[in-house]
C-alpha cells in the first residue's frame, strides 16, 4: 500500500507541474541573484567561504526548507480540509503510509530543486566542487528527513491549507533570512547568529557546508537533524492516526 | 436474525456540547437501517463513532463483534463507508482510485470488473475533479463496497443530486442490500428513508426519538389518513361518520375532508358509491415520515426534498 500510495502521489505531483515550478522558482532565482552579486567576495562575513559557495550551500538548504515548511504542510492540510484524509483513513490507509508517501514527494522535489541549482551554479558560475560529495549528499539526506518530519507534523496539525501556507511562509522567511538567505549573517548581531545556527535550516546549512569546505561531516548538526526527523515523524504519525 | 451492530447508551460530548446523548439501537443482518434527522441531529457523529473515526465519550458499542475504537483496523476490513464530507485528490483518475483503494483488500480487486459493475468504465481515465455529483457518489459507493464488506455505511448519499440521479442511487442501494450487505443509511430526506429503509431511527438533538419500520412510525405517530374530494349536491355526513375508521368529516363549500385510519379509505369510497355520489378529485393522503418528524419534534424537517 505504501509503495502504491507513494507512486500515486508522485503521479499526481507530475500532473500539477505548476507546484514544482512555482515552489522552486523563488529559491533558484534568488540564489542566482546572490551568487552573481557576491561570487567574488569572501571573508568572515561569509563564514570564510567564497561568496558563491556560501550562497549555493544556503540555497540547497532552502530547497529542502521551502518544501518542509510550506509545500508538504499545505498539501496535507489541504487533504484534511477537503476530506481526502478522512476518506483515506476510513478506508484503512495507514498513517505511516501517508507519512512515507509525503516524505518521498518532498525528497523528489528537493532533489529536483537542488539539481537545478547545482547545474546552474556549475554551468553559469564555475562553482568549485565540494571537498566531499558524499558528505554533502549525506547532509542533504539528513535535511530531507528532518524537514519531512517537520512538514508532515505541521500538515497533521494545521486546520487548513491557507493556515499552513501562512505559517509556513513565516517559518521559512523568518529563519531563512537569518541564516544567509539575504544579507550575510555576519552583518547581523552575534546573538542572532547563535540562535539561527540552531534552527532546522541553520543546522542543515551548517551540515552541508562542513563537507563542502573541509570534507568532514558536522556530526552534531547531523545528529540534531536526525533527532528532529524522528520526533517529527512520530508526532505526525500519532496525529494522523487520530484523524 | 443476527444483530450486527449493537449500541448501548452511546454518548459523545465536545467540551460543553452534547452531540450524541444516550443513544441505543441495534442493526440486524441484511437490513437497510435508516438514521433520519435534520442536519446537526448527531447522525454523522454517531456513524463515525461506529466506524472508529471518532472515539465515544461513553456507552458500549459492538460492530460485527468488534470494538470500533480499539479494533479499528480489523473492523475497517469488514465495514465499507461512503462518508458525507469526503473527497479524493482532484487529479486522481477513477481507475486509479479503484486500484489504490483496492490495494487495501485481499484477494486483489479486479479493477476492470469493478468499474464495469458500477457503470464507471467509460469514466476510467476521468479525473475526480471533473466528475459530476452523481458520478462521484457512484464512485464512492463502489469504493465503499470494495472487498465485499459485511456492512456499508452511507451518509447523505443523495445530497445535491438531481431527481433522476437520486432514483438511480436508490436502486443502487437496493442492489447492495440484495447482495447480502447490511446497510446503515444516514439521511435527512424523509422520502428516502421511507422508500429504502426497513427500519428507521429518528434522531433529534443527539437523541433517538423513535425507532420502528416506516409503516409503524407513520401509523403510530404520523397522524390521520385524510381523504379529500369535491362533491356537488347534498352529502349525508352521518353515513360517512359511520364508516369504520372515520374520525371526522369536515365540509367546506364543495370540498369534503374525511380524517381517520387507513381502513377508512376504501369504506368511504363504498359509502359514497352506495349513496350514488360520484365525487370529483378523490384523493387519499397517507401520513409520511415528514408528518412523523413534525409530530415528534414540533418542527418541519430542514432540507425537504419532495420529488
Amino acid at each position: 500500500m505504501t509503495g502504491h500510495l507513494t507512486w500515486t502521489e508522485l503521479k499526481l505531483l507530475v500532473r500539477e507541474p505548476l507546484v514544482l515550478i512555482l515552489s522552486l522558482m523563488f529559491p533558484i532565482l534568488l540564489m542566482v541573484l546572490l551568487v552573481t552579486a557576491f561570487r567574488d567576495h569572501t571573508g568572515s562575513v561569509f563564514a570564510d567561504l567564497d561568496g558563491d559557495v556560501f550562497y549555493v550551500t544556503a540555497y540547497l538548504g532552502a530547497a529542502v526548507a521551502v518544501m518542509g515548511f510550506m509545500g508538504t504542510p499545505t498539501h496535507l492540510a489541504g487533504y484534511r480540509e477537503s476530506g481526502v484524509l478522512r476518506r483515506f483513513r476510513a478506508a484503512g490507509v495507514g498513517a505511516p503510509a501517508l507519512v512515507v508517501s509525503q516524505t518521498a514527494v518532498l525528497a523528489v522535489l528537493a532533489v529536483v530543486g537542488a539539481a537545478a541549482m547545482i547545474v546552474l551554479a556549475y554551468a553559469g558560475f564555475n562553482l568549485a566542487a565540494p571537498a566531499s560529495i558524499g558528505g554533502v549528499v549525506a547532509a542533504f539526506a539528513a535535511g530531507v528527513l528532518a524537514f519531512a518530519g517537520i512538514g508532515t507534523f505541521l500538515g497533521s496539525v494545521m486546520p487548513s491549507a491557507r493556515a499552513a501556507q501562512g505559517l509556513g511562509l513565516l517559518l521559512f522567511l523568518g529563519t531563512f533570512l537569518l541564516v544567509g538567505g539575504g544579507p550575510p549573517p555576519g552583518v547581523l548581531p552575534g546573538v542572532v547568529n547563535d540562535i539561527a545556527a540552531w534552527t532546522p535550516i541553520g543546522l542543515l546549512i551548517d551540515a552541508i557546508r562542513a563537507p563542502w569546505a573541509d570534507g568532514a561531516l558536522d556530526g552534531p548538526a547531523m545528529a540534531v537533524l536526525v533527532a528532529i526527523a524522528t520526533v517529527g515523524f512520530a508526532l505526525a504519525t500519532r496525529r494522523l492516526r487520530r484523524t | 436474525m443476527d444483530t450486527v451492530i449493537s449500541v448501548d447508551h452511546l454518548r459523545k460530548t465536545y467540551a460543553d456540547v452534547v452531540a450524541v446523548d444516550d443513544v441505543s439501537f441495534n442493526v440486524h443482518h441484511g437490513e437497510i437501517f435508516g438514521i433520519l434527522g435534520a442536519n446537526g441531529a448527531g447522525k454523522t457523529t454517531t456513524v463515525e463513532i461506529l466506524q472508529g473515526l471518532r472515539a465515544p465519550t461513553g456507552g458500549r458499542l459492538e460492530v460485527l463483534g468488534l470494538d470500533p475504537h480499539r479494533e479499528t483496523d480489523r473492523l475497517r476490513r469488514r465495514l465499507g463507508a461512503q462518508l458525507q464530507a469526503s473527497a479524493l485528490p482532484d487529479r486522481l483518475r477513477v481507475a486509479e482510485a479503484v486500484r489504490l483503494f483496492g490495494r487495501l483488500h485481499t484477494p486483489r480487486v479486479d479493477v476492470g470488473a469493478t468499474l464495469e459493475a458500477w457503470g464507471l468504465d467509460r469514466l476510467r481515465d476521468r479525473p475526480f475533479g471533473v466528475l459530476s455529483g452523481g458520478e462521484r457518489q457512484r464512485l464512492f459507493v463502489a469504493l465503499a463496497l470494495l472487498g465485499d464488506p459485511d456492512i456499508v455505511v452511507l451518509d447523505e448519499l443523495t445530497t445535491g443530486l438531481d431527481p433522476t440521479a437520486r432514483r438511480a442511487t436508490w436502486d443502487v442501494v437496493r442492489q447492495v442490500r440484495a447482495g447480502g450487505t447490511t446497510v446503515v443509511l444516514v439521511t435527512h430526506f424523509m422520502d428516502e428513508a421511507e422508500s429504502l429503509c426497513d427500519r428507521v431511527a429518528v434522531m433529534d438533538g443527539g437523541q433517538i426519538v423513535a425507532c420502528d419500520t416506516p409503516r409503524g412510525l407513520t401509523a403510530r405517530l404520523g397522524g390521520p389518513v385524510t381523504i379529500t374530494f369535491d362533491v356537488t349536491g347534498r352529502l349525508d355526513r352521518t353515513t360517512l361518520l359511520a364508516v369504520p375508521g372515520v374520525d371526522s368529516v369536515t365540509i367546506d363549500a364543495a370540498q369534503v375532508t374525511v380524517a381517520g385510519q387507513s381502513v377508512a379509505a376504501a369504506g368511504v369510497a363504498v359509502a359514497l358509491a352506495e349513496q350514488g355520489i360520484r365525487p370529483d378529485d378523490y384523493r387519499t393522503r397517507y401520513p409520511t415520515l415528514e408528518d412523523v418528524f413534525l409530530s415528534l419534534t414540533g418542527r418541519p424537517p430542514s432540507g425537504r426534498n419532495r420529488t
